[in-house]
């Protein structure tokens, strides 16, 4: 059971990691500043990664057996 | 202005005037959702844990700091595919030309350029209660010739910009005809 559901968060990590690299990629290969650039894409992963490791971390901690009922075909 | 901006495809000898985007007003109503977004999150925490405490055991508490933090990424993401249609949409003003670089989405970019020779006339329109008290609107480069006209979509002071357009322009063409009359004259000597 723990292994679908992270299977299933691995999922939706990896549609984080491939948005967040097409927003970095914009950012920097697009900006016409270059201040603005190095702002922009070191705020966005900064906190992208805080909220990305929090995610990760609460994720793991979660008790994953007591959520789902006992009698549960799989 | 050019030692702070720079553009691939800028010329060596061009200088950049101006760089304009279109108004904060336009992307407010999408940011507008990512604040509400944001404070009703935070503001669920706070409830959750101050007004029932009990109601909430330790497994329902992670699964509701999962849930929140999963909403964060988004608005976060979110927030930023907004930020980049915005902020890469832009008209850039050189000494030879206005350059339209226009962002939809992530995957789809159009570039487009007026050279200065080819203004024929600009206008600007200020149109509705808000444009006006906001003070932004569009200008409108008509072409020579067939070509399609140039557009800037609800930019800031329409009028000054329309004012910095016709003097670059009249500016280009007495270059032109001093350049030309120059070749002449030396072909007469």
């Amino acid at each position: 059971m723990k292994a679908v559901f992270g299977l299933l968060y691995a999922v939706l990590f990896f549609g984080y990691i491939v948005t967040a690299l097409f927003i970095f990629y914009h950012i920097v290969r697009y900006s016409i500043n270059r201040v603005a650039m190095i702002f922009g894409a070191s705020l966005f992963i900064i906190v992208l990664g805080i909220l990305l490791v929090s995610n990760a971390v609460i994720f793991f901690s979660l008790p994953i057996d007591a959520f789902i009922p006992k009698n549960t075909w799989f | 202005m050019s030692n702070q901006y720079r553009f691939k495809g800028q010329h060596e000898d061009e200088d950049i005037v101006r760089v304009i985007h279109r108004h904060w007003f336009n992307i407010s109503s999408h940011l507008i959702i990512v604040f509400f977004a944001s404070f009703f999150l935070v503001g669920s925490i706070f409830a959750m844990t101050t007004f029932f405490p009990d109601a909430v055991d330790a497994n329902a508490l992670s699964f509701f700091l999962f849930v929140e933090n999963t909403f964060f990424i988004f608005i976060w993401l979110f927030s930023f595919l907004v930020w980049i249609d915005y902020y890469f949409d832009v008209w850039i003003v050189t000494t030879e030309r206005i350059v339209n670089i226009e962002q939809k989405g992530l995957f789809v970019r159009r570039i487009s350029e007026l050279n200065f020779a080819r203004v024929q006339d600009v206008s600007a329109e200020v149109n509705g209660f808000i444009p006006t008290i906001m003070d932004y609107g569009d200008v409108t480069v008509q072409t020579a010739g067939e070509e399609e006209n140039f557009i800037f979509r609800q930019v800031s002071d329409p009028y000054a910009i329309k004012d910095l357009i016709m003097k670059l322009s009249r500016n280009n063409n007495e270059d032109i005809f001093r350049r030309f009359s120059e070749s002449l004259v030396g072909r007469k000597a």
